[in-house]
């Protein structure tokens, strides 16, 4: 693994005490991979450039881009900045959950620290480029709150409140969300980080709520590694988290009608996303978090593309023409 | 016979073993890991979709782990399951050799009610061969008879229906046999041809004797174990290469009676022709029962007898009135033979009413001599009537007068003694020799050890010291007449004595030569002896008679298979005056005729053994006819003299000529029909008599054998049906079971990964979905 890489491999992050240490790490790995990773050339962008656009003003093209690799770029200003994110949050009981035993050489590393960094890490990135972050805690109600600022202390406060909550309650996802939507008084970039295991209807209601409102929303689908592939062997007692009964079992012989019920699940969740053209991402700890992150970027990109049309002329110049 | 096992207590072991797997479920399913799970909902779901499959597959493993279980205990244990009904099983998982003996010997024609013994075994017999036959398998069959068991009927064949009826044939003309069972030998014949043929290959065997079960023939006359039979047993049951099972089929019936003959002589060797003679019959009773009413008669003709229907005479017995059970009685017959040559004397004894009629009769071949011939070698020969040495001896055995004697004295000098034929007489007796010519002491010799009778009288010519020489024993010489040319004297001659007042006659009234005297004390008190050698009776010797004063006066001694008596006075009456006295004539016929009797007596041929007939191939061809006992039925058959082993009779002549007649089961008259050189048919009369025992009743019972006999197993069974169904007893089938133990073993792990694979089959839903507007990064507005 490539040195960058390591930045966001979770089972390196895990290690990493400091949720601000992590997201910068995992952050910054992108950041450098780009230089040499396959996303270079393309188009996306971070605080410095945007590309250049038909229509630009070229005198703010950086000529040292260009005669360095060839590409039109603008340099930006901050006064482009008017993206607003939102990271919702879930910190139900189910999020607990880590099929990664604490042991000597390695750490737990649950869907709640996954998610966590995750969260973390779209911060940081938006707060580099001069975006708004907020964050929301929720499970069946909203647990904790960091109001959108620009201000770089709100990766402190966003720190210090996910630290704060040990993941417990029922996860909600209709009223609730429902709820943050109302809440919101502008459209933005809405990320939902959360495991979803709540009934499809209350999914759909939830998502619902935000698009009808017109907002950009990114559905990060967290499952820990095991829920996903189901590994288990010899007799277990699943203790259901979230009320959820207790089971004993052999789980091999459960094992295929398990991912079964799983995929259709999974499968209706991204039916429900795709029909409200909700970007939909599903990962679990196991996997590094460079590419949940990187989705933030190019949905960022889009966003700002759609929200104003009319300040792409604004862009370019600190003066107006 | 029932299942069981080799080894109980396992089996009950095996119960533990079955709940080993059931325990271990039972624990397993209490041992688990803990653990926080968040996507229950589809655990949930998987369950209660599964449950039943689950719990079904969880169930048939567990089936299947418990029958493991079970069949490495039944393993274990050794299960011996009977074959009844399993018959086919048996026959394909383990073949065996079943060998049938077939005891064919006389008694087993003994009638009871309804059938005989021998037909029993025929019926037993038929019914296993049919049982066979109906199995099918690889079971191999070999059936001999006890009277043929060199060559059995037939020999390690597969039985199906073809062959079961070819069999049923063959034996349905099998009749009981004159022989005896030769239990120890037949077993000995089985246990040859079973090490030839199985060489290397190991077949589990099962032997079964059918057999009446006689105690004859399974203990020795005194009633112990025989030793012979004892080792064939233990052979045959100890062997490793084929485990041997040993079966006796009980096919007698506990008989209570039977009456036999079992003995037919003629009394005083030889008859004469045209002289009568008495035919002693022995009868006994073997049963437990009085028999009464049992009427004795002889028939008799000349050889070849059994031909000669017109010119049979009988002579009748006395009844005999009652005979009670163990006894014995002896009947005197008299019967006349009109003709010289051999005879064949049946004795048939009537109003027997036992089951065994066939020792009912027994027949004796006779030799009708003209005349028993006697040589008087005469020392002081005479014109003048009585005068002679041996006048009054020749008188003695020949009185003139119209009744025979059947005695032929012939008299000869004793320088022509050498030239005789000695073979023909049936005594010598030597009166008032000087001494022996040189060269007939070893024909005398020889003669006397051959079963002939010699009585030397002494006499004024006698040399003491010189007979003492010639055929007395003497320091350096054996005692007894071992030696030849030695030793013959019964006593030692010594000194010539004459009495002052003359001495009386005192004869052993116990000696047999003298019992016609019993009754005749006053005859012998007037007997008187002048003159007589001192006589010192050797060992060995009995002394016959005494001299008044005590001295011994006639002494015998037995030397090979004759005797010699010697005398110390005169035949005539030069030093007594004995021959003028009737009880002269009575001993020394009484003599004469006991000395035929010892030639004679030869042991009469039994049947199931060889009789050899010795033959002069100058006189006689070499060929001769030979007639069965069931001639004219059977045909006659020729034979051809061979010369006679070394081995086969030490004192024979080497190379001399034999007639052997090999076929002698049946008992009855033989006749041989010689052709002498000159053309002339001379028939030979042979009886061959079943074994005495035979007629014996006396049955062994099981606890009996196995007391006899108790480091053999062996089963005895009395009905024919279960012994049919007595084909291997039991086999095991630990075969099947550890092929069952090792297949199950398989399905388990198949079933367990076949169980477990589906579950892991299921595949992973893939990690990253794609959703519409990209999950890729997406292209924007480059250019």
């Amino acid at each position: 693994m490539a040195s960058y890489e390591r930045f966001y491999d979770p089972k390196v992050l895990a290690r990493v005490g400091r949720l601000e240490l992590r997201a910068q790490m995992v952050v910054e790995g992108i950041i450098t991979g780009m230089h040499r990773s396959p996303y270079r050339g393309q188009s996306v962008e971070f605080v410095d450039h945007r590309a250049y656009t038909p229509g630009d003003d070229p005198r703010h093209i950086d000529w040292k881009v260009l005669g360095r690799s060839d590409r039109l770029v603008l340099k930006r200003f901050e006064e482009e900045t008017n993206l607003r994110g939102h990271i919702l949050l879930d910190s139900s009981e189910s999020m607990r959950y880590s099929s990664r035993e604490a042991k000597r050489d390695q750490d737990t590393f649950t869907k709640f620290d996954y998610s966590g960094t995750l969260a973390a890490s779209i911060a940081y990135l938006l707060q580099r480029q001069h975006d708004g972050v907020g964050l929301v805690l929720f499970d069946s109600e909203v647990r904790g709150r960091v109001p959108v600022s620009t201000h770089p202390g709100v990766l402190v406060r966003l720190g210090e409140l996910m630290n704060s909550v040990a993941p417990s309650g029922k996860t909600g996802l209709g009223a609730v969300l429902a709820g943050i939507a109302e809440s919101l008084p502008r459209r933005g970039l809405i990320c939902l980080i959360s495991d979803l295991f709540a009934p499809i209807a209350e999914i759909s209601a939830g998502l619902e709520a935000f698009a009808v409102r017109r907002h950009d929303v990114l559905v990060f689908h967290v499952l820990d590694e095991a829920e996903v592939s189901f590994p288990f062997e010899g007799n277990i007692l699943f203790h259901g988290l979230e009320g959820y009964p207790e089971i004993v079992a052999d789980p091999r012989f459960l094992r295929e009608a398990y991912l079964e019920a799983l995929n259709r699940y999974l499968a209706e969740v991204e039916k429900v996303c795709s029909s409200f053209g909700i970007h939909y991402l599903r990962t679990h700890t196991g996997e590094p978090l460079d590419a949940a992150v990187i989705t933030v970027l190019s949905a960022r990109q889009r966003t700002r593309r759609r929200v104003s049309p009319g300040s792409a002329r604004r862009l370019g110049g600190g003066a107006g023409a | 016979m029932s299942s069981f096992f080799l080894h109980p207590g396992i089996a009950w072991a095996a119960l533990g073993l079955i709940s080993i797997p059931i325990i271990i479920h039972l624990i397993h399913r209490r041992r688990f890991r803990k653990m926080d799970w968040a996507a229950m909902e589809f655990l949930l779901e998987a369950l209660k979709k599964n449950r039943r499959r689950i719990r079904l597959e969880q169930l048939i493993l567990l089936l299947v782990r418990i029958a493991i279980m079970a069949l490495l205990g039944l393993f274990l244990a050794r299960p011996v399951l009977s074959d009844r009904g399993l018959e086919w099983i048996a026959g394909a998982l383990r073949s065996e050799d079943k060998i049938l003996l077939l005891d064919d010997s006389f008694s087993t024609s003994r009638r009871d009610s309804e059938k005989s013994a021998f037909q029993r075994e025929i019926d037993a017999l038929g019914l296993q061969i049919r049982k066979l036959a109906d199995r099918g398998g690889g079971d191999r069959l070999t059936v001999l008879r006890g009277s043929r068991h060199k060559t059995p009927l037939v020999r390690g064949v597969f039985v199906d229906a073809e062959r079961a009826l070819q069999l049923a044939q063959t034996t349905s003309r099998l009749v009981p046999s004159d022989t005896r069972l030769p239990l120890a030998e037949a077993l000995q014949s089985i246990i040859e041809t079973s090490a030839r043929e199985n060489s290397g290959s190991s077949r589990p065997r099962a032997i079964s004797i059918l057999t009446d079960l006689r105690a004859i023939d399974w203990q020795s006359p005194q009633g112990a174990a025989d030793e012979a039979l004892h080792q064939a047993l233990r052979q045959l049951a100890s062997s490793e290469e084929s485990p041997t099972r040993i079966l006796v089929l009980d096919c007698g019936r506990d008989a209570a009676d039977n009456v036999a003959i079992t003995a037919v002589s003629v009394e005083g060797g030889r008859p004469v022709a045209e002289i009568p003679a008495d035919v002693r019959v022995e009868v006994h009773n073997f049963g437990t029962t009085v028999a009464r009413g049992l009427g004795l008669r002889l028939r008799y003709a000349i050889a070849p007898a059994n031909l000669q229907a017109e010119r049979t005479a009988t002579s009748l017995g006395p009844p005999i009135d009652e005979l009670g059970p163990g006894r014995s009685a002896s009947v005197t017959i008299p019967c006349t033979f009109r003709s010289v040559g051999w005879y064949g004397v049946t004795a048939e004894l009537t109003g027997a009413r036992d089951g065994l009629p066939g020792d009912d009769n027994l027949s004796l071949a006779v030799e009708v001599v003209a005349a028993t011939e006697v040589l008087l070698v005469s020392g002081e020969p005479s014109s003048e009537p009585f005068e002679g040495e041996t006048d009054f001896l020749a008188a003695a055995l020949s009185p003139p007068g119209e009744v025979a004697s059947g005695v032929k004295p012939n008299v000869v000098l004793e320088d022509a003694l050498g030239r005789e034929d000695l073979s023909r007489y049936s005594m010598v007796y030597v009166a008032n020799v000087h001494s022996l010519p040189a060269e007939t002491v070893a024909p005398l010799t020889h003669y006397v050890r051959e079963g002939g009778t010699l009585v030397l009288f002494l006499g004024d010519q006698s040399d003491a010291a010189l007979w003492n020489r010639q055929l007395g024993a003497s320091p350096g010489r054996p005692a007894d007449a071992a030696a030849d040319g030695g030793g013959l004297l019964p006593a030692r001659l010594g000194s010539l004595r004459e009495a002052e007042e003359p001495w009386g006659f005192v004869p052993e009234v116990d000696a047999p030569c003298f019992r016609p005297l019993r009754d005749a004390k006053d005859l012998i008190a007037m007997v008187r002896f002048q003159k007589a050698f001192e006589l010192e009776p050797l060992p060995g010797a009995q002394v016959l008679a005494r001299l008044s004063d005590g001295a011994p006066l006639l002494v015998e001694r037995s030397a090979g298979r004759g005797r010699v008596i010697v005398c110390a006075s005169t035949a005539d009456l030069e030093w007594n005056d004995w021959p003028r006295n009737p009880s002269y004539l009575m001993t020394f016929q009484e003599i004469t005729s006991m000395a035929g009797r010892a030639r004679a007596e030869t042991a009469q041929p039994v049947a199931g053994r060889p009789v050899r007939v010795p033959v002069d191939v100058s006189t006689y061809a070499l060929q001769a006819r030979l007639q069965g006992p069931n001639y004219p039925s059977e045909p006659e058959t020729t034979i051809t003299a061979a010369p006679a082993p070394p081995e086969e009779a030490p004192d024979a002549k080497a190379g001399g000529f034999r007639f052997e007649i090999r076929d002698t089961d049946r008992a009855g008259l033989y006749a041989l029909g010689l052709r002498s050189q000159s053309g002339v048919e001379e028939w030979r009369q042979i009886a061959v008599r079943r074994d005495p025992l035979e007629s014996s009743v006396e049955r062994v019972s099981a606890a009996r054998i196995a007391e006899l006999y108790p480091d053999v197993p062996i089963t005895v069974v009395k009905d024919a049906g279960a012994f049919s169904d007595v084909g291997r007893g039991g086999f095991e089938i630990s075969d099947v079971l550890l092929v069952l133990f090792g297949a199950f073993l398989l399905v388990e792990a198949l079933l367990a990964r076949l169980f477990a694979h589906h579950a892991r089959a299921a595949a992973a839903p893939s990690l990253r979905a794609a959703a519409p507007g990209a999950a890729t990064i997406a292209q924007g507005g480059h250019t």
